[in-house]
């Protein structure tokens, strides 16, 4: 079981495609406070990412997911930026304080923010599509579901044209 | 066709001399200069984010170096293309490793 730091977009990218409690097979999500905050504002909402975030809660109310109070709330005051908000910068202490190497978000701007800290905590930072290879990489889903499921994530985060578009196109090739 | 909507801005009482300076010798209303100004300052920055996207695919497609991406971007903007480039290349090629 592969222990993560999950930022809110991410939780949500997985939800979307409806990915987030199969993943819970291979990986342990640790969150900070703040991000079951953000994913309370967010289920106010009645949009489909709204409906998401009230799924995530549940999972986070029947302990599928675990909380992790932030112990250096300085540090994480010190991480902010204008692309970094307490979200992110409490994600990457939390890694910090639990020892836990991977963190993943779909934050790109925050995640560049974040990298001088992540390099010297030796934290990698990874992206939501990462959870979907390691699903396929443990057989639990099969080449044409990743195809489809990354796809459908593309979709649903609205991230056609771009460079992930590009990288996903020659990575899925070699599943043709 | 659709009515015009009014934007109520603030803005400095230098700007705002400077508007009315152009207001005097182009013979145009103030409405005029600060919409023309907006248009030229949209097409602008549009046209400098298709630049970015075009470039930021050739870097990811391994069309053009680093380097050449830096002499256009910039040192800054260019690393944070590499950077993403970098985080989601590791995602499909690592997952979770």
């Amino acid at each position: 079981m592969t222990k993560v730091v999950m930022d809110t977009s991410s939780l949500i990218s997985l939800e979307l495609i409806g990915l987030l409690e199969k993943s819970l097979k291979i990986i342990q999500i640790k969150i900070p406070e703040v991000v079951k905050n953000e994913l309370k504002e967010l289920s106010k909402y009645q949009d489909k990412e709204g409906k998401s975030a009230a799924k995530v809660l549940n999972l986070i109310n029947n302990d599928k997911i675990s909380i992790s109070k932030i112990k250096n709330r300085k540090k994480a005051k010190e991480l902010l930026t204008k692309n970094v908000d307490y979200g992110e910068s409490e994600c990457i202490v939390c890694c910090s304080e639990n020892n836990i190497k991977t963190l993943i978000m779909d934050d790109i701007n925050a995640a560049y923010g974040l990298e001088g800290f992540a390099i010297s905590k030796n934290i990698k930072i990874k992206i939501s599509i990462a959870v979907l290879v390691e699903l396929h990489r443990n057989k639990i889903i099969d080449d044409r579901q990743l195809s489809e499921y990354v796809k459908k994530l593309i979709k649903t985060r609205e991230w056609e044209g771009g460079v992930l578009e590009i990288l996903i196109k020659r990575y899925l090739e070699n599943f043709k | 066709m659709k009515r015009d909507e009014l934007l109520t801005v603030r803005i400095d009482p230098d700007l705002k001399g400077k508007i009315e300076a152009l207001e005097r010798t182009k013979l145009e209303t103030k409405s005029n200069i600060i919409r023309e100004a907006l248009i030229i300052y949209i097409q602008h920055e549009t046209e400098i984010k298709e630049v970015k996207e075009n470039l930021s695919k050739r870097f990811a497609s391994g069309k053009i170096s680093f380097e050449q991406m830096v002499q256009i971007l910039g040192y800054e903007e260019a690393r944070k293309v590499a950077f993403f480039v970098e985080v989601a290349k590791k995602s499909f090629e690592e997952g979770l490793k």
